[in-house]
């Protein structure tokens, strides 16, 4: 991505939730979090602004009353300063390959925007080619430490779906993620990674690089590329890696607990979430079984054949009432 | 952004930054205060002495009292000169600069611009380019910068004259940045091309631009195609010359010889180049406090050198084009009346240039070795390992880094000192390579017609750099019909000259550390002394205009060397007068001329009176060590080679080769003969290859 294919939206949008790193985020005013932006963007809309209108000084001035009701006029006026910041952390991002999008960008991943509304991140970070997204999608998550036989179920689903042009979408962690990943990108399959840490350390490493240059596999983050891995970021990225598929799998959830069954929950009470599948076969951690009692569906046994997407698909319409098709489906 | 300034405000600011109540601003100076305060992106093309500081110290000050944020001043230059800095503080501005020099003021500096106690930092464009300055300073300050100055901008220019990587990466850093901060671009040396290049890149730029011709200057050419005579001439005619200033050279080999031979003829003089022992900031200030008479520079003194009473600037050889010409040349005159600016044509300019256009670029092949071996590193590769994985050498493997790193999106990035390889596709820009290679001709071309002209030299140089105000300056060598300085060279220093030419012996420094471990040998790590050579001394250069003619002609043209050579060996043998003194003499084998080192080492052994023991071995045949370029490979290159047979004195030993390239070759060998018993060995050859 060039760095002149940033629009002054993006910009306004990157100054006021970016995330930059190093002292810049303790010592300055605190980037807005999603809520918030998302208070600044509906005040925005009701004066028929854009975010870039809050860089020229006079349009800004003139909102400091409704800003000072919401998240506070001194704090958008320190964060819209940082440009230099701005501009020395992206030049460093995108010389690496990282592209970045916005909410008013035409090119934000659709899905994200309809199924998230408000939920959906202010910011993407990615690496790799964004068509991908367009592609269908099967969610494969579970748990980092997974048994062999899991393990050998996680891949042979990532071969599967390699065979049949649909996509692995995951979160490219150790155990389960990366499993199901590098076994469809080894059969010349495709993959999305919704990453949650290190998006420029993930991207650059030999097990992927080929996959990235290759189109084959796309890294997104809704974190910048040098955040470290917390809990919190891991748990909040689920939602997004749900948000791009058009079904899920869990390898395997422990009841109550970890990440894995908090993602597959909140899905399942999403009003508009998309189906859940559990892997129900051989020996299983807890968390599987009591999945399907929250009414998550359990995955067709093995062997798999041409009519598995079918099959996962009538089922989706069972659910339909729940779901709204998208047309990539149809 | 609307800020209404006060004209009697700046003018004050002015008069008293200068402490002249009387003063006013120079034309231009004003709009581009004013365009800043109202938030532009200004490119102002002055030339050096305008005062550009000054437009970017008052409008600091007055964005200052607006509460912006401080300035970041990004420039090659290493610090501010303390005229300036006194200019400065006068108006109540504090100036602060972090660079490779002053690691340990960082975290201080930090805390003064967090404090907002500092209201323009200073920063090279390679700070930039450092990971740790960027995490360390560069993001706790950046929050809050109000201005942004570049410096030396036709730099952001590939077209230009003096294109710096590090400079790509400003381009985009300002491409990025929103236009909310105002930015100031400033050079001194842009054509037309440059400023439009400058201004596509940056976008949205207002460009001011003022006459660059300096009125002080005198400037005349001479054509003297033999360097001996140029030598002699500035022999001559420096001392008669008031003042100090430059001589400047196209090589860093003849500034060091130029030097040597002017300190020879009692003249004050210091090679100054990329390769200097001595600190070059400090050569620097000597210059500036007329300690000595001339710097002997290479381009490496270059931007940000300004002493406003250098009273001349000689150019010894042709540089490559019409704007590095008038960017050296018009170092000399700033604040005196009168300074020369001359320049010396010879024979050997157009083939260093030539060869300068051909180098600037590395070869694809290169750039695909190294993206390969990336391509496959499980965990990136340093440099050193990149050598042992291929052919190439340091600065073979740095020049593609470099060129790699600061694409746009770059296939490769560094991680502490290691390389890695980005998922990124790249191919070398080859018509853009062939595009600037035909440029660069061009400008050579020009530099030729400037050499050239018979009209006024000032006039074509202003019209070469598109400056809109070019006239004639009735000061240069056309303009007064007459020439300024004499047009020959003494005969007798002429000769000197080319006696001294000839006479450049070399020293062969022993290599310290083994850098590969060698399979039969016990040798790794730094060499003991036991083993390591003596310092050892060369003839010549290879392929310079004194021996090293006659050492190319023995060597490929009449198969033997001339005992020429052979009597100027011993004449440089005497002179060194090594200890302990050899007691025999034996030499480097080869199998592909068995008998050419061999004849010419018998015959230095006669003329010494010395035994002559080829007691060296060469028992396999490898590739030509002169095909391995970097340490690595030429050290393993000569594993298992040479073997040491026979009796062996214990007395100390000349070992003789006919060219030193890496000096391994002598390395392994000194080590065989100590281990086999021998005294210490001291390398002895004919040329010393300057490419190391």
């Amino acid at each position: 991505m060039s760095t002149t294919a940033l629009t002054k939206d993006s910009k306004a949008i990157l100054l006021l939730c970016g995330v930059f790193g190093g002292k810049s985020d303790r010592d300055g005013s605190k980037p807005l979090t999603n809520t918030e932006y998302n208070k600044v963007a509906a005040l925005l809309v009701s004066h028929q602004l854009s975010p870039k209108d809050l860089l020229d000084t006079g349009t800004l001035e003139d909102l400091q009353l409704d800003l000072d009701r919401s998240v506070g006029y001194s704090r958008i006026v320190d964060l819209l300063a940082r440009g230099a910041t701005l501009a020395f952390a992206l030049e460093t991002w995108m010389n690496k390959g990282i592209w970045i999008l916005t909410r008013s960008d035409s090119a934000y991943p659709e899905a994200l925007r309809t199924r998230l509304g408000n939920a959906s991140p202010p910011i993407l970070y990615g690496v790799g080619d964004l068509a991908l997204i367009n592609q269908e999608g099967l969610a494969v998550v579970g748990s980092r430490n997974v048994d062999e036989a899991g393990e050998q179920y996680t891949a042979e689903i990532g071969q599967f779906c390699a065979s049949r042009d649909v996509s692995i979408i995951s979160g490219g962690a150790r155990g389960v993620d990366q499993v199901a990943m590098l076994a469809a990108l080894n059969s010349r399959g495709t993959a999305v990674g919704v990453v949650a840490d290190s998006l420029l350390k993930t991207a650059v490493a030999g097990k992927f690089r080929d996959a990235i240059m290759d189109k084959r596999l796309l890294l997104l983050s809704p974190y910048n590329p040098d955040a470290r891995f917390t809990v919190g970021n891991a748990m909040g990225r689920n939602r997004y890696i749900y948000a791009l598929s058009q079904f899920a799998l869990i390898i395997s959830a422990e009841k109550n607990s970890g990440g894995t069954w908090a993602g597959a929950s909140e899905e399942l009470k999403r009003p508009n979430g998309i189906s859940v599948f559990v892997r129900s076969e051989g020996k299983m951690p807890n968390g599987n079984d009591a999945l399907i009692a929250l009414g998550a569906y359990p995955f067709p046994a093995r062997p798999w054949d041409d009519s598995l997407f079918s099959t996962l698909k009538n089922m989706n319409n069972d659910r339909g009432n729940k779901f709204e098709q998208t047309s990539l489906f149809d | 952004m609307s800020v209404p300034v006060s004209e009697a405000d700046a003018l004050q600011l002015l008069r008293r930054s200068l402490e002249n109540p009387t003063a006013s601003f120079r034309q231009g100076q004003r709009e581009s205060i004013q365009a800043l305060l109202q938030g532009k992106r200004l490119l102002v093309v002055q030339r050096t002495g305008w005062g550009k500081s000054m437009v970017y110290f008052l409008a600091t000050r007055l964005l200052r009292d607006r509460n912006s944020g401080p300035t970041l001043l990004i420039s090659p230059l290493l610090s501010l000169m303390r005229n300036q800095i006194q200019a400065a503080e006068r108006i109540g501005i504090r100036a602060a600069s972090i660079n490779s020099n002053n690691n340990d003021d960082w975290q201080e500096i930090t805390d003064e611009l967090l404090g907002n106690h500092i209201d323009i930092l200073l920063i090279s464009p390679e700070r930039l380019a450092n990971e740790k300055f960027r995490q360390t300073v560069l993001q706790a300050i950046a929050n809050k910068i109000g201005l942004f100055v570049v410096d030396e901008a036709h730099c952001i220019s590939d077209w230009g004259h003096d294109f710096r990587p590090d400079y790509k990466r400003i381009v985009r850093v300002l491409q990025i940045l929103p236009d909310t901060i105002p930015v100031l671009a400033t050079t001194a040396t842009a054509n037309n091309r440059v400023v439009e290049d400058v201004a596509r890149q940056l976008g949205n730029l207002d460009v001011i631009r003022g006459p660059l011709i300096r009125e002080s200057l005198r400037l005349q050419n001479i054509m003297m195609p033999n360097k001996a005579a140029r030598m002699a001439w500035l022999a001559e005619v420096l001392p008669q010359v008031e003042g100090s200033g430059i001589v400047y050279t196209l090589t860093i080999r003849d500034a060091e010889r130029v030097a040597e031979w002017l300190r020879l003829n009692d003249i004050n003089a210091v090679a100054y180049h990329s390769k200097s022992l001595e600190d070059r900031e400090e050569l620097e200030q000597r210059l500036l406090r007329n300690d000595i008479k001339v710097l002997v520079a290479t381009v490496a003194l270059g931007m940000g050198f300004d002493k406003p009473d250098l009273s001349f600037v000689i150019h010894f050889q042709r540089p490559g084009s019409v704007v590095h010409y008038y960017q050296q040349v018009g170092r000399a005159g700033r604040a005196v009346d009168h300074a020369f600016g001359i320049l010396l044509g010879g024979e050997e300019d157009q083939e260093i240039t030539d060869y300068f256009i051909k180098n600037a670029f590395p070869p694809q092949v290169h750039v695909e070795k190294i993206l390969k071996a990336l391509d496959s590193a499980e965990d990136g590769l340093s440099i050193n390992e990149m050598q042992q994985h291929m052919n190439l050498s340091f600065g073979q493997i740095n020049k593609v880094l470099s060129l790699l790193v600061v694409e746009e999106v770059s296939p490769v990035y560094k991680d502490g000192h290691k390389w890695y390889r980005t998922p990124t596709e790249y191919q070398l820009n080859t018509q853009q390579i062939e595009a600037l290679t035909e440029l660069r001709h061009a400008e050579q071309h020009q530099m030729q017609q400037y050499m050239e002209c018979p009209t006024c030299l000032m006039r074509f140089m202003a019209s070469a750099l598109d400056d809109p105000y070019a006239s004639t300056c009735g000061k240069c060598e056309p303009c007064m019909g007459h020439p300024l300085l004499p047009l020959d060279a003494d005969e007798r220093l002429t000769n000197r000259a080319t006696i001294f030419l000839k006479r450049s012996h070399q020293v062969i420094q022993p290599r310290q550390r083994w850098l590969y471990k060698f399979s039969r040998h016990d040798w790794k790590g730094t060499i003991p002394e036991e083993l390591r050579a003596e310092p050892g001394m060369a003839l010549s250069l290879w392929g310079d205009a004194g021996w090293g003619t006659h050492v190319r002609n023995g060597k490929y043209r009449d198969n033997r060397f001339s005992d020429l050579l052979v009597d100027a060996c011993v004449e440089m043998i005497q002179k060194w007068s090594p200890k302990p003194f050899p007691g025999w003499v034996t030499c480097v084998p080869s199998l592909l001329h068995p008998e050419l080192v061999p004849d010419c080492a018998r015959r230095l052994a006669a003329k010494l009176n010395l035994p002559f023991l080829p007691c060296v071995q060469k028992k396999a045949v490898n590739a030509p060590q002169k095909q391995m370029v970097n340490s690595f490979q030429q050290a393993k290159n000569l594993d298992g080679v040479f073997d040491v047979q026979g009796l062996v004195p214990d007395g100390s030993v000349f070992l003789f080769d006919d060219m030193v390239d890496s000096g391994w070759t002598m390395t392994v060998i000194s080590a065989l003969l100590r281990e086999s018993g021998s005294g210490p060995v001291f390398p002895l050859a004919l040329a010393l290859d300057s490419q190391t």
